[in-house]
Parts: structure tokens; C-alpha cells; sequence
């Protein structure tokens, strides 16, 4: 209320020091003074590596640089999406990496040489998608296996209560046998995640068959999907210090991952 | 000239005895009974690196699939690309993840957080492409750095004196304030590597300011340019453990990497590419 007071003051030409008491709790009014959020040190993650030995956390030189551009709440969305894009590779170029590989020999021009080369073909591996952040994967993720299987499992979080919400799915039919890379942006409370990867086994898919990428995540989310799935691989790009309680909400965070890459920000909302 | 006997007797339906000697004499033929190559073991990767501070292999585990495709003399040219490029994209992520940074502090929906980036805009950064093998690079590393200068030096390899020519080059004009990632696919003698960084150098670029990307290396190409440039870093997907004396090629090698990435493998000449 004092507030709209000095407006009515400002319009009606009253003192200028209205306009300068206006600016001031206009100042305060981003009063929820935004926190400064500290990334884990390195003992923290090398703690956090050694507590899960089937988690890799990405080096950051690598990432560092991308994933400060794409938290930034000024980034546009074509650097947005730019760098999201290589973030995604590099987590896909990781996840193979892991996968298994068998050794012949082969012949190069000039002569005979040890091979190592993946077991599976293109379409022994499943790409699955937690629509609709998930599926910000796909697209390097096809330009890097171009034979792939994809599939798809609809999870909504209820924003009220952070429990998932299960839609929809379509999974290729012998996805038991492939080897199976889920993927989904963010990894908060591990809600949505684990419900996916339960669909997974009722499906007859093993554990140790796959690997779930996901860009930030934090201890919660990360203790709670290997506590449930302990032989999956989880390959993260960063993990954040803090999940935010009242909202769930990983923080520095990103934002909403899904609004910022696929363009669907709603404007006129405080931000998430 | 036994052989040729052989076949006379063979076109004349002389004993069968003949022929079976004439398909042993066939068989002896792949005399070239071609070489089985082994890679260099952990322990003399670990001594390259340490001989080399400035020199960075990729893991294992990244490239090796990559690079059996590659190498593989049947690999068709839609799988030697997508192979390459993946290859390339990788070398160019870990060349990124080099360059200096600089910390400051930014905003993110929820908060501030501590942002470390690259301290150079796409424009400081230069791509310099050793033709004609080196434009390989050039589609995903304008991928990534979108805004990134290309230079582009022409040098050909004297095939029967293995000695670099230069031929032409376009550079930007102020190359010497900027970073440079100089690509060329394979590092053999070393020769047109260290002719390129010369000509840099020539230009006012400084050593520490040059990263050389290449696919496929050896111990010989690596010592020479490193002995002249000891400042530039280079990152290398694999070392070679052969750079074969007469024809100065990498083995087992990738082959001709230009005429297999660009599709001008020459059909009639032997497997044994020149």
C-alpha cells in the first residue's frame, strides 16, 4: 500500500524525492535479495563419487564454461539450445564410452590391427526419453547413433505436491534386450526418474543395462535412484548444492530446462 | 619367371598338380604378408605424457571405437565421415576445455552462482586449417564456435621426399591477438605441422596461444614439433606406435585421411595407399 501511495505521489508531480523513495523500494522489492549459491568443492564431489561408484561426474574444464551460459537467466534461446546441444553430446559421447566393447582384429591400408569396438549395433540401443524435457536428447543423440530405438515415457510432476504423474508411454517391444540410455535434464527429488526406471524393469530391462543422463542434479535426487537401482550408471554434468524445499526446485538450477529450450517461458510469472 | 611358367603349364591343363602350385604361388603373392601392428601399452603412453607436458591423448575409451571404423580399409565413406566428425567433435570439446577461463558472477533463474567462462568471444578464436586434410575439421568446429575466424594455410607433402611445399595461405590480420586451434588430421614427420606453426609465428602469433589438434599421431611427429614449438599443446587421439621409414606413413593408420574424408581415393592403385 505505501507503495502505491508514492506512485500517486510520483504521478501527481509531487517532490522528486518521491521518485528517488519510489526507486528504493522498487530496490527492495527484489528484496527476496537473491542468494549466492556455492558449488560443491572437490572434496564434496570426490566424497559423492566415492559414496556412489556407479555415478561420473563430467570434468568440469569440459562444462564449466556451457553450463554457466545456459544458468544464466539472460541467455537467449538460440544459445540456449547451442549449448545445451553440446552439453548433451558430451554426456552421450561419456555414456558410450561405458558401454561394452569387443576386441578383433581388423585391416587398416597398411596392415593388421587390434580392434575395439562396441558390441551392439546402433539398434540394440534404446535411447528413452522422459518426455518433454527428456526429449531435448534426441536430437544429438540420433546424430551420434543415427540407428538407434527410441522410447518414450510421459512423467509430469505435479507442480503442488513434486510427486510424478504418469501419462503415457511407448517403449520398443524388445527393449529388454537393448542397452538402454534414459535421459531427462535435471534430477531433482529422483521422483519422476525412478518411476521411469521402474517401467523400465516391468519391461524385463536390467539394471545394469542402464545408464541414465541427466545435466544437473543434486545428492537427494542422486541418493534416492541408487538406493532404489543400485546397478544402474548415472552420468551427470554437475551436481548442485541445494534442493530448494518448499518448491523442489535444484539450486543455482537452471530454470525450467523444458520452458528455456523448447521456447514455452511463460512471461509474465515471477521466475521459477 | 617361375610363376609365369607355372601359369603356361596351368593354361596348357598339364597335370593337376600344377595348378595346385600355382594357387600356392598366388597365395605367396600377398607376400606383402601385411604386418600386424600393435598399439603402444599404458606404460609408453605414460612416458610420452610425461616426456610431453604439453601433450594430451584422448582417453581410450572415447576414441577406440571411433578410430577401429575408421581405420578399417572397408569402411564405406558415409561411415568414415560420421566417424570423423564425431572424432572431431570430441578433439574440439577438450581443445574448448583448455582455453583460459575467467570467473565472475552471474544469475540464474533462482539465484547467483559462481560462473567460470571461456575467457575469449567466438570472434578471438581462430581455426586454422592445414589443407586439404585439416577443412575436415572445420564443419563441427564451426559447430561449436559458430563465430570463430577461419585461417587457412595450403601445404603439400612431396610424396617421394616426404618434405613439406607450401603453397598459399589466408590468415586473419590480427592473428596474433588470437587463439589458435590449428587442425590437421594426421601428425607423421612432423613437417607440415612445424612449416604451418612457423608461418604462425611468422604472423606474431605466440606459442602459448596455439592448440594443434590432430587424429592420428606418432612419437616421431610429436618429438619434432614439440622440440621446435615447445610452447603449443597439442591433443592427439591416438599415437601411432609406426611411422614406416620409406613411405613415411602411419601405421596401421588411418590410410589417406583427405582422400577418404573427401572421397578421392584413387581406385587402381594398390590397397597399400599412397
Amino acid at each position: 500500500m505505501f507503495r502505491n501511495l508514492i506512485k500517486i505521489g510520483g504521478c501527481l508531480g509531487l517532490l522528486s524525492s518521491s521518485n528517488v523513495l519510489c526507486n528504493q523500494i522498487k530496490g527492495k522489492n527484489q528484496d527476496d535479495q537473491l542468494p549466492h549459491y556455492h558449488f560443491l568443492n572437490d572434496h564434496d564431489l570426490q566424497k559423492l563419487q566415492k559414496k556412489h561408484s556407479n555415478l561420473s561426474i563430467i570434468d568440469k574444464s569440459y562444462t564449466e564454461h556451457i553450463l554457466s551460459v545456459i544458468r544464466d537467466v539472460q541467455t537467449d534461446i538460440v544459445d540456449f539450445r547451442k549449448n545445451a546441444d553440446r552439453l548433451i553430446r558430451i554426456l552421450i559421447e561419456q555414456a558410450i564410452s561405458q558401454i561394452d566393447k569387443k576386441k578383433h582384429i581388423k585391416q587398416s591400408p597398411l596392415g593388421y590391427y587390434d580392434a575395439h569396438e562396441l558390441k551392439f549395433q546402433d539398434e540394440e540401443i534404446c535411447f528413452v526419453s522422459i518426455l518433454r524435457s527428456g526429449n531435448a536428447f534426441l536430437i544429438e543423440a540420433l546424430k551420434v547413433m543415427t540407428g538407434a530405438s527410441i522410447g518414450q515415457i510421459l512423467i509430469q510432476r505435479n507442480e503442488e505436491t513434486s510427486q510424478p504423474a504418469y501419462f503415457f508411454q511407448k517403449l520398443p517391444q524388445n527393449i529388454k534386450d537393448q542397452q538402454v540410455i534414459l535421459v531427462d535434464p535435471m534430477l531433482a527429488t529422483g521422483g519422476s526418474a525412478s518411476m521411469a526406471l521402474q517401467i523400465l524393469k516391468n519391461h524385463g530391462v536390467k539394471e545394469e543395462n542402464i545408464t541414465f543422463l541427466t545435466l544437473v542434479s543434486c545428492e537427494q535426487g542422486l541418493g534416492k535412484l541408487f538406493s532404489e537401482y543400485p546397478k544402474i550408471k548415472i552420468i551427470t554434468a554437475q551436481v548442485d548444492p541445494i534442493l530448494l524445499k518448499n518448491i523442489n526446485y535444484l539450486a543455482p538450477g537452471i530454470g525450467d530446462f523444458g520452458d528455456r529450450y523448447f521456447g514455452t517461458v511463460k512471461t509474465n510469472k515471477a521466475q521459477q | 619367371m617361375f610363376k609365369n611358367l607355372a601359369k603356361l603349364a596351368c593354361c596348357l591343363g598339364l597335370v593337376n598338380g600344377t595348378f595346385l602350385m600355382c594357387s600356392q604361388l598366388k597365395n605367396d603373392h600377398s607376400h606383402n604378408k601385411m604386418q600386424h601392428y600393435n598399439f603402444l601399452s599404458e606404460n609408453e603412453l605414460h612416458n610420452l605424457l610425461n616426456k610431453h607436458q604439453n601433450l594430451s591423448i584422448l582417453n581410450r575409451n572415447q576414441t577406440e571405437h571411433i578410430l577401429s571404423l575408421m581405420r578399417e580399409a572397408n569402411t564405406d565413406i558415409v561411415t568414415f565421415r560420421k566417424n570423423a566428425d564425431r572424432l572431431i567433435r570430441i578433439l574440439m570439446e577438450q581443445a574448448l576445455a583448455q582455453l583460459e577461463k575467467q570467473n565472475c558472477v552471474k544469475q540464474s533463474p533462482l539465484g547467483f552462482y559462481d560462473a567460470n567462462e571461456v575467457k575469449f568471444s567466438d570472434q578471438e578464436i581462430c581455426i586454422v586449417s592445414i589443407l586439404r586434410s585439416g577443412n575436415a575439421f572445420l564443419n563441427e568446429a564451426l559447430r561449436v564456435i559458430s563465430g570463430a575466424s577461419i585461417g587457412q594455410i595450403l601445404i603439400q607433402r612431396n610424396e617421394e621426399t616426404s618434405m613439406p611445399k607450401y603453397f598459399f595461405e589466408k590468415l586473419p590480420e590480427n592473428i596474433n591477438e588470437q587463439q589458435i586451434i590449428l587442425v590437421d588430421p594426421m601428425l607423421g614427420t612432423g613437417g607440415s605441422a612445424s612449416m604451418a606453426l612457423k608461418i604462425l609465428k611468422n604472423y606474431g602469433v605466440k606459442e602459448e596461444n596455439i592448440i594443434f589438434l590432430t587424429l592420428v599421431s606418432c612419437e616421431q611427429g610429436l618429438n619434432k614439433v614439440f622440440k621446435e614449438h615447445p610452447n603449443i599443446r597439442i591433443i592427439t587421439a591416438q599415437v601411432d606406435p609406426i611411422l614406416i621409414k620409406e613411405s613415411n606413413y602411419l601405421a596401421p593408420g588411418i590410410g589417406d585421411f583427405g582422400d577418404r574424408y573427401f572421397g578421392t581415393v584413387k581406385k587402381h592403385t594398390r590397397s597399400v595407399q599412397v
